[in-house]
């Protein structure tokens, strides 16, 4: 008897033992849900956030570039007709020409901002990317100081995107030129551009995309690289680590956009003092593969 | 020596404008839009307009488009703050209405004064 009430109290204990478990797991796994629930939408805020804050921005562009353009030209014209009444010796002939650097820096601002503002305005057509990086690169070999050492190796074969040239070149020139800022005196950039048809790649392009192959197009420097915090904020409109006057904080928030508009996609890896990979991936276009 | 009739809403780039071309010896008058620009053309015939584009009452390519056929020998020269990234091409679409040539604002001093210069060497 008592061994049959013992048995019993021992299969009690684990079935209560066993049910505990399960709560446990259970509560576990809910604990678990609700804070990916929680991330999502943490995400989803900071999405929408970002969206509305690019939004912003290009509708005050529209709006002040024409105003500013005319208060830089004002600037600028009477201060030209002042350096030329003034003997150029003089350090008033000096200061009006850091006036007019000034007024420079504020065009390209200004131009910076439309540029980001009106992406959606351009046509698309058939392109070639390996076209598009080398007349970025040759465009930007007389602007890179002499010290920086630039390695391109392209393998695109014929594949064909669709998109727009000018925007898409505008996007290298952006990242290459930001790689070329971090470098020091001495340092290096590799260009490196292959087509790709894994599933992981493609699962980072924009979901239903009726593409079977995708460009990759890798940026790597050995410059200062980046702390989380800069790579968390590094695409936000305005933002730069740069020194006042050496940039405008739209170059690669732009660069992400017009990736973006091509329903591509770019990430960024990078390591303090190591040096950044930026990783451009957009769709070859349809039925262009089998091309290559 | 040339007439010269500025076209600027903003008063101080048709004032900037206006001293840099007299500086450079031009006979200039001014007018602050396209409407007060048709006005002046009535008793004035320049030899180049320099125009802005967007402008109240009456804007620039409007204004172009309207006096190309009346004043066939005048030289015109556009210009815009909204610059060659604005969406409707207005500098291109201002070539296009009879304008010799447009520009982006700010243009430097100099270039307007070299164009100028070139589009008279051109007529004579």
């Amino acid at each position: 008897m008592v061994t049959i009430l013992l048995a019993v109290v021992v299969l009690l204990t684990l079935g209560l033992a066993l049910l505990i478990q399960r709560h446990e797991q259970s509560l576990q796994r809910e604990v678990h849900e609700r804070s990916e629930a929680e991330k999502e939408r943490e995400e989803m805020k900071q999405a929408l956030l970002q969206s509305q804050k690019l939004e912003a921005v290009g509708m005050l562009a529209g709006g002040i570039a024409h105003n500013f353009n005319n208060i830089l030209y004002a600037i600028q014209g009477y201060v030209q007709m002042a350096r030329a009444d003034v003997d150029s010796k003089t350090i008033s002939y000096q200061n009006l020409g850091k006036v007019l650097e000034a007024v420079e820096r504020g065009q390209e601002l200004v131009q910076g901002i439309l540029c980001f503002s009106r992406r959606e305005h351009y046509n698309l057509e058939q392109v070639s990317l390996k076209e598009v990086l080398e007349s970025a690169i040759k465009l930007l070999h007389s602007t890179l100081p002499a010290s920086v050492e630039l390695s391109v190796n392209i393998d695109l074969g014929i594949a064909l995107l669709e998109g727009n040239r000018t925007q898409l070149q505008q996007v290298f020139i952006n990242i290459i030129r930001n790689a070329a800022d971090s470098l020091g005196e001495k340092g290096k950039i590799v260009v490196q551009a292959t087509v790709e048809s894994d599933a992981e790649g493609l699962k980072l392009l924009r979901p239903g995309l009726p593409c079977a192959a995708y460009f990759v197009v890798n940026i790597a420097d050995n410059g200062s690289g980046m702390s989380e915090d800069t790579l968390r904020h590094l695409f936000e409109p305005f933002f730069t680590t740069k020194d006042v006057g050496k940039g405008t904080g739209l170059g690669l928030a732009t660069a992400r956009s017009i990736v973006r508009d091509h329903r591509g996609e770019m990430v960024v890896q990078s390591v303090p003092n190591k040096g950044s990979t930026f990783i451009v991936l957009l769709p070859v276009s349809a039925g262009e593969k089998e091309k290559k | 020596m040339a007439n010269i009739l500025v076209v600027e809403d903003d008063m101080f780039v048709s004032d900037m404008l206006s001293q840099v071309l007299t500086r450079a010896n031009h006979h200039v008058k001014t007018a602050k839009d396209g409407e007060d620009a048709v006005t002046v053309l009535k008793t004035f015939e320049p030899d180049v307009m320099v125009t802005d584009i967007l402008m109240p009452k009456k804007s620039g390519t409007t204004l172009i488009s309207e006096v190309r056929a009346q004043h066939p020998n005048m030289e015109i020269i556009a210009i815009s703050g909204g610059g060659r990234a604005d969406p409707i091409g207005y500098l291109d679409l201002s070539e296009e209405l009879g304008a010799a040539i447009s520009f982006a604002k700010p243009v430097d001093n100099d270039a307007i004064l070299m164009t100028i210069d070139l589009l008279l060497a051109k007529k004579h």
